[in-house]
């Protein structure tokens, strides 16, 4: 039997329940190994070697102190870094946009979440 | 800033007359050349008349239609002429979709918010600055496209190097004859850089028998170059004999690209004023 790929996705949030919330919605209807870190910093050494398929990332750590990393960051992964906002934010869309990251507003939801993250990873598949 | 080069022109594109005023004065008018459009139409109009550095639109360019984005789509046309002119973005009702059609899809220089979004006036001086810096990068993209390769048939009319080998072989198109035709297109204007550079209008026409030709005049030197590409066995031979008597450099592709052999001859035709230009252009 041919073992299918699981796609890997680093999720990094500070707030500890929605990204445990996050990462069992992911691993569990999404089929993905998610890495789970809290901060910019770590998250920063975990992607050397471009391990990773996608990088969920809360905008308000992308854009807190450790902004120049994740500027490095969306330079080795470009699309592949959604920056997500717990609020809808024009000015944070434009600055990833320009940047050639993602943005998504809002998706409190892991469901949501979910349903984004399948619809990038599986773009032939997804809506 | 090079004495021969003209300042940076700017289309600034808006339906309500009053932020159309206001986009062009906030702006140091001894600094660029502005030209303003009301609509969709006037403004792809004007983006295929001349070449312009800069784009500054509103989103909305039909204020009845909530859901109009007609400029952002205008972008489109602006990337079809690959002549390297930045787009700003200029909006009252920005979303998300909307900007990342602008920026991801189509690629604008910048999004900028009529109404900033944590209150306050229009952000005049990041208008400004920005404006500026996307002369600046269409300034050296230009440059960029005239030293390495030749961008003044893209600005004729959105033309490809893929689209005049079409015009020159009809059906036989492969990428070997269209690597033809830039070499042969490139290699004619290489000794007309300086030239080029000032260069305001191009045209073009697609005549019977598959020959390109392009006239692109200078304002800044009063002068013209004229280019005839064809397949090599047809006649290339000049038309305007009252501006110019011989052929100046004349290329070759023999064969090298697949049967078809590439042709093409230019002329520099000397004071030629811009009424000459247009009188060759209407009688054509």
């Amino acid at each position: 039997m041919v073992k299918r790929y699981v796609p890997r996705i680093l999720l990094v949030d500070s707030e500890p329940n929605w990204s445990q919330e996050m990462e069992a919605a992911l691993e569990e209807h999404g089929r993905y190994e998610v890495e789970r870190v809290a901060d910019m910093d770590t998250a920063f050494d975990f992607s050397y070697g471009d391990g990773f398929d996608l990088i969920l990332i809360n905008a308000a750590l992308a854009f807190g102190d450790s902004v120049s990393k994740f500027e490095k960051l969306v330079h080795q992964y470009s699309d592949r870094v959604l920056v997500i906002s717990d609020v809808r934010s024009i000015t944070t869309a434009i600055k990833v946009f320009k940047m050639g990251a993602d943005y998504a507003d809002k998706p409190f939801e892991p469901r949501r979440v979910v349903e984004l993250v399948t619809s990038r990873l599986q773009p032939e598949h997804g809506t | 800033m090079d004495i021969n080069e003209e300042r940076p022109r700017v289309l600034i594109v808006d339906d309500q007359k009053n932020w159309r005023e206001a986009l062009c004065d906030m702006l140091e008018s001894d600094q660029y050349e502005i030209e303003t459009a009301a609509s969709y139409d006037e403004a792809k109009r004007k983006l295929r008349e001349r070449a312009f550095h800069v784009l500054v639109s509103d989103q909305r360019l039909v204020d009845a239609d909530d859901d109009n984005i007609q400029g952002i789509i205008l972008l489109d046309e602006l990337s079809e002429l690959k002549d390297g002119a930045q787009a700003i973005i200029v909006t009252g009702y920005p979303t998300i979709e909307a900007v990342k059609k602008a920026l991801r899809g189509r690629d604008a220089y910048d999004y900028l918010l009529k109404r900033p979004e944590e209150g306050g006036p229009f952000k005049l001086r990041e208008y400004r600055d920005l404006v500026k810096g996307a002369a600046q990068k269409a300034v050296e993209a230009r440059k960029k496209s005239i030293t390495l390769g030749f961008s003044l048939p893209a600005i004729a009319r959105g033309l490809t190097y893929e689209g005049i080998a079409k015009v020159l072989f009809s059906a036989e198109v492969t990428p070997n004859v269209v690597e033809g035709v830039r070499n042969v297109l490139n290699r004619l204007f290489f000794p007309f850089q300086p030239l080029a550079r000032g260069m305001s209008r191009v045209w073009l026409s697609e005549e019977e028998g598959q020959i390109c030709e392009f006239l692109c005049w200078s304002r800044n030197q009063g002068k013209a170059v004229l280019i005839r590409m064809g397949q090599e066995h047809k006649s290339l031979e000049i038309k305007w004999r009252r501006f110019t008597e011989k052929a100046q450099y004349v290329v070759k592709e023999s064969g090298r690209h697949g049967a078809n052999g590439i042709a093409g001859v230019s002329y520099v035709v000397d004071r030629m004023t811009f009424e000459d230009f247009a009188e060759q252009v209407e009688e054509d």
